[in-house]
């Protein structure tokens, strides 16, 4: 710059001699070419100066910063941006530096080799995608590019609500995708089986993240489609019991005591229940549960439920205990419910077990608090009912019988709503278990309550169920039952009145 | 009110069993026994009689809801039939026969079964529907040659 200034000033470009044409336009053009060299030095200390000045004193970096809504972290990738690309712009051409963007950008780093890269990298594009203005862009742009996503989610999958709100994203945005969406559901799937203690974390909010995935139908077949999924959601569940010694015996439950191991067993069981019951709703997924090597026993074993935790009141503790109860049930209900051939084999298994029909009743016994726990806990044994073996187990379990009685006689009300659902359900169990069965039959009029049943053909609220009870006592109860239900007489006025009240339905009466 | 109050299928479902019940109550009594419970309610047999033909008159395909109910009205008037020979002219001058053949034509397999697992019934019940329909109309007619 100096030496043009010079030369302009001087206007001295040497001897032109005459004659020689050549020569003759040397001043001028020398003047030109000095003139625009001292032009572009002029320029471009111009724009250096105008970049320190917005760098420097309009703190641009800050701004871009806050405006990305970047955090402290966020400073090194800005700078690291802007130095990036006003070096490609210098280097090569000035549209190379233009066109750069920062999710791009982001894209590259993530993809190099080297790992403070890919953590810068990650950062931007978790910065951008839980942005509400820039989420969309950005996920478009991440598109389906695999490896990117793969390695975006492995860094970020540890952030609070980072990939859920992603996944969420685009589960919006493209719902055709569905290679997408399949591997991050594989993904999360595979880290539930990162046990370290290191990686409790990931485990967690991969779980999370799953269990709010999985109430989408398409989705929870998604996961039960991939391969091991079940194993892998199984391995959520703690293995409680360890192996008998004997044939004779059954091994102990392991007690976890949470504050000795620094793990937070209670709070992956309950993770894990609740993915499995939202995958539950889908009938071929209660198959795939019941087929999952040691997930039903697992599961039963978290109905137990004894006196002093249903009586106890409000802890930490026991809600979380009861919430696993609670969740197991409400999985166990969804199991046994399902129909056909697969629901079949669900009840048979489940039956089998020989702690579910006691644990259901130990629910019944202790849980008067609870009245859904009870609820949930007669639905199961009505749907166990279903099937002949399941009939006969719950009736020869001691005191299923008589609790379900004493609920659906219960002479005490309160009257709420969710009271009267229970005893509802109480007697549909017991029709259930009284059906095509001569030995409930008889263990049921044992009990002395066939008198209180005839009474309750009065009650409006228990009536019908009442009304089924006595008729299949009625059919298979034998005939070496008949004095016991002689009884039944004094039900005849107000059956065969019920009858006849129907007739002013069609023709309302005449006087 | 009360009227009203029946039409609701949850009345429906107290009349369906209550006629279940009542199919099962009688047999455990004697004819005089029956007649004497009846008198003493101020029920006549002649309004039984009636009330279980509107029922099969309303009810001329199977419901959903309550699946059972023409079973169950077919075996308490087969019973009344059973225990008093003079029922039978009761029921055929309702047109009862009317009522069968329709029956007859229109039974489902859904009526065959005490409970039910999603659409797939549990335990089959060996007398169908279509056999007792095809009893009770066999008494009305044997009685008429």
């Amino acid at each position: 710059m100096a030496l043009s200034s010079y030369k302009l000033v001087m206007h001295n470009y040497g001897d032109v001699q005459d004659g020689d044409l050549d020569k003759r336009n040397r001043q001028a053009a020398l003047s030109i070419f000095y003139s625009l060299a001292l032009a572009e030095a002029l320029l471009f200390l111009a724009e250096k100066a105008y970049w320190e000045w917005e760098v420097s004193v309009c703190h641009l970096l800050e701004n871009v910063t806050r405006e990305c809504g970047f955090g402290v972290t966020g400073m090194v990738s800005i700078k690291r941006f802007f130095y990036d690309a006003y070096s490609k712009s210098v280097n090569g051409s000035i549209f190379d530096g233009v066109k750069m963007d920062m999710v791009s950008f982001a894209m590259d780093l993530l993809g190099s080799n080297c790992s403070d890269e890919q953590l810068i990298g990650a950062r931007i594009l978790r910065q951008f995608a839980v942005n509400e203005r820039f989420a969309e862009d950005t996920l478009e742009k991440i598109g389906i590019n695999l490896p990117v996503i793969e390695r975006f989610v492995l860094y970020n999958v540890k952030m609070p609500n980072f990939v859920e709100s992603l996944i969420i994203l685009r589960l919006q945005f493209v719902e055709t995708e569905t290679k997408l969406i399949s591997f991050f559901l594989s993904r999360l799937v595979e880290m539930l089986n990162w046990k370290d203690l290191q990686e409790e974390e990931i485990r967690r909010s991969a779980a999370e993240i799953l269990s709010k995935l999985a109430g989408k139908k398409q989705n929870s077949l998604r996961v039960a489609g991939i391969s091991g999924a079940m194993e892998s959601i199984s391995s959520l569940l703690q293995n409680t019991r360890s192996l008998g010694e004997a044939p004779d015996e059954i091994g102990e439950k392991k007690l976890f005591h949470d504050h000795h191991l620094h793990y937070d067993f209670w709070r992956f069981n309950n993770l894990g229940l609740l993915i499995l019951k939202k995958l539950s709703r889908d009938h071929d997924n209660c198959g795939k549960i019941g087929n999952t090597r040691g997930l039903l026993p697992k599961i039963i074993d978290f109905t137990h439920t004894d006196a002093t935790l249903l009586k106890d009141e409000n802890a930490d503790m026991v809600l979380s205990r009861v919430l696993t109860v609670k969740r197991s049930l409400q999985l166990v209900k969804m199991l046994v419910s399902t129909s056909g051939n697969t629901g079949k084999c669900l009840r048979r298994e489940i039956s089998e077990i020989v702690f579910t029909i006691s644990n259901l009743r130990d629910v019944l016994r202790h849980g008067v608090r609870y009245p859904k726990l009870q609820k949930l806990g007669i639905e199961i044994l009505s749907f166990l009912a279903l099937e002949t073996d399941g009939r006969e187990r719950i009736a020869v379990t001691g005191g299923v019988l008589k609790e379900l009685f004493s609920i659906f006689l219960k002479s005490k009300i309160h009257g709420d709503e969710n009271e009267k659902r229970v005893r509802m359900a109480a007697g549909e169990a017991i029709g259930m278990l009284a059906l095509e069965s001569r030995s409930n039959c008889i263990q049921i009029l044992k009990l002395g309550v066939f008198g209180r049943l005839v009474e309750a053909l009065e009650v409006p609220l228990i009536r019908v169920n009442a009304a089924r009870v006595l008729r299949n006592l009625c059919i298979y109860s034998g005939h070496e039952c008949f004095l016991d239900l002689r009884f039944i007489k004094t039900a005849a006025p107000t059956v065969s009145m019920s009858v006849c009240r129907y007739k002013y339905c069609v023709e309302p009466p005449k006087d | 009110m009360q009227v009203l109050k029946s039409i609701t299928s949850g009345d429906n479902k107290l009349l369906e069993v209550m006629l279940g019940l009542a199919a099962q109550v009688f047999k455990f009594m004697s004819s005089e026994e029956a007649n004497i419970v009846l008198t003493d309610s101020g029920i006549k047999k002649q309004e039984l009689a009636n009330s279980l033909v509107s029922i099969l008159k309303k009810h001329d395909k199977p419901a959903i809801k309550v699946p059972r109910i023409r079973r169950f009205v077919i075996e308490l008037a087969i019973w009344m039939m059973e225990d008093d020979v003079e029922n039978v002219g009761m029921f055929r001058d309702l047109g009862m026969e009317k009522e069968l053949v329709k029956v007859l034509e229109t039974t489902a397999e859904l009526e065959n079964f005490d409970v039910f697992s999603g659409t797939v019934g549990v335990s089959r019940q060996s007398r169908t529907v279509h056999w007792l329909a095809e009893l009770a109309l066999k008494m009305l007619e044997d009685e008429h040659s």
